[in-house]
């Protein structure tokens, strides 16, 4: 049973930009039974190109990306009109102070380290942005 | 002290994945143990609480440790010694690698050569050299030689590997970047290694080069000051 306050991610298009294959296939198959449409990417060209087809309410983003950094990416949305209003929470592996510190001064709304949540959890963190 | 310094420059890499690692077990039994039809929900629930538990000691190694690779934070501890000697000495570690890699070596000396450096630091940065030479350039030649330039000794790492995109290149020794290629050939290396080789090459007052042709292969180039 679904606590409708922390399960605002139904009906929602979310892009999960995620290096790892394994990861992403069990975050996109929670997020899909919660409800949400998931749409995935790697590689930067991907992640632009989903962005201009199909209208994204949130985008979870890894920082560790082939041929390119998450940081690079979130510039790069932030300073597009057409994205720079959607919510985008940092999801990595990594957090030293620094990348904490610069993924919000870049705009993320979050910045979660993803081994230090259970799956429900991120999802709650997800929907307190989406509200 | 100087353990510590060494081990920080390669902790992100390692605590990446780790958590990586952790991260993919804990979602996986997660699914499992929602899963109405699961047996062995016991069992694995404590699977479950030994998973979250690693990873929360990693945190309390980090607490330890200094996080940032930080150059105001690394102390370089200096000695006098034969480059010589350490290049055979890391060769020799790497056998076992070369082997695997079925790599054909070819090492020159031109001289012998005294540097004043942090002789750890050094051997890390070549270690980190080497191995990506011998890693991405299976089955081939790689040509390993020091000689003199100016007041510098040079060392040159020549390989006929996979090579690096020069649309990449600008963006190597930036902390977390993998060229595409290395991406392609070995997904599970992390990034780091280059930046901090970069970052205690400088603080010897040396320098690297390094230029590469896609598909055909790389030339790393290291400089460092001899003893006057």
């Amino acid at each position: 049973m679904d606590n409708l306050n922390n399960n605002l991610v139904s009906g929602k298009n979310i892009l999960i930009v995620e290096d790892d294959i394994f990861i992403n296939s069990l975050f996109a198959e929670k997020l899909f039974e919660k409800g949400a449409t998931v749409f995935s990417a790697k590689k930067e060209d991907d992640v632009f190109k989903m962005l201009k087809t199909e209208k994204i309410d949130i985008i979870s983003l890894d920082l560790l990306l082939p041929g390119t950094s998450g940081f690079e990416i979130l510039k790069k949305i932030k300073a597009d009109p057409s994205t720079k209003d959607i919510p985008v929470i940092i999801l990595s592996n990594l957090g030293q102070k620094s990348d904490v510190d610069m993924g919000l001064k870049l705009g993320a709304k979050k910045f979660l380290i993803k081994a230090l949540y259970s799956m429900d959890e991120l999802i709650e963190q997800f929907s307190e942005v989406l509200k | 002290m100087k353990e510590d310094n060494i081990k920080n420059i390669f902790l992100t890499a390692n605590v990446h994945q780790l958590r990586t690692s952790l991260s993919g077990a804990r979602w996986a039994i997660e699914s499992v143990i929602k899963n109405s039809d699961c047996v062995n929900k016991d069992l694995l629930t404590e699977a479950l609480n030994k998973i979250v538990y690693s990873i929360e000691m990693i945190g309390e190694i980090l607490k330890f440790s200094e996080e940032d690779f930080n150059e105001d934070k690394i102390k370089l501890y200096k000695n006098k010694f034969y480059l010589n000697d350490l290049i055979k000495k890391i060769i020799s570690n790497l056998s076992f690698l070369a082997q695997e890699k079925e790599i054909s070596l070819d090492y020159e000396e031109k001289g012998l050569f005294e540097i004043n450096a942090d002789e750890k630091m050094i051997g890390i940065v070549l270690t980190n050299i080497f191995d990506n030479a011998f890693r991405y350039s299976p089955k081939s030649k790689v040509f390993i030689s020091i000689e003199k330039k100016d007041s510098f000794v040079k060392i040159i790492v020549k390989d006929n590997g996979i090579g690096i995109d020069p649309q990449e290149m600008e963006h190597i020794s930036q902390k977390f970047f993998r060229g595409k290629n290395a991406i392609d050939f070995d997904p599970k290396e992390s990034g780091v290694g280059l930046y901090a080789t970069k970052k205690i090459i400088e603080m010897h007052g040396g320098n690297i080069k390094i230029s590469s042709v896609l598909n055909k292969g790389t030339t790393v180039e290291v400089s460092l000051p001899l003893i006057h």
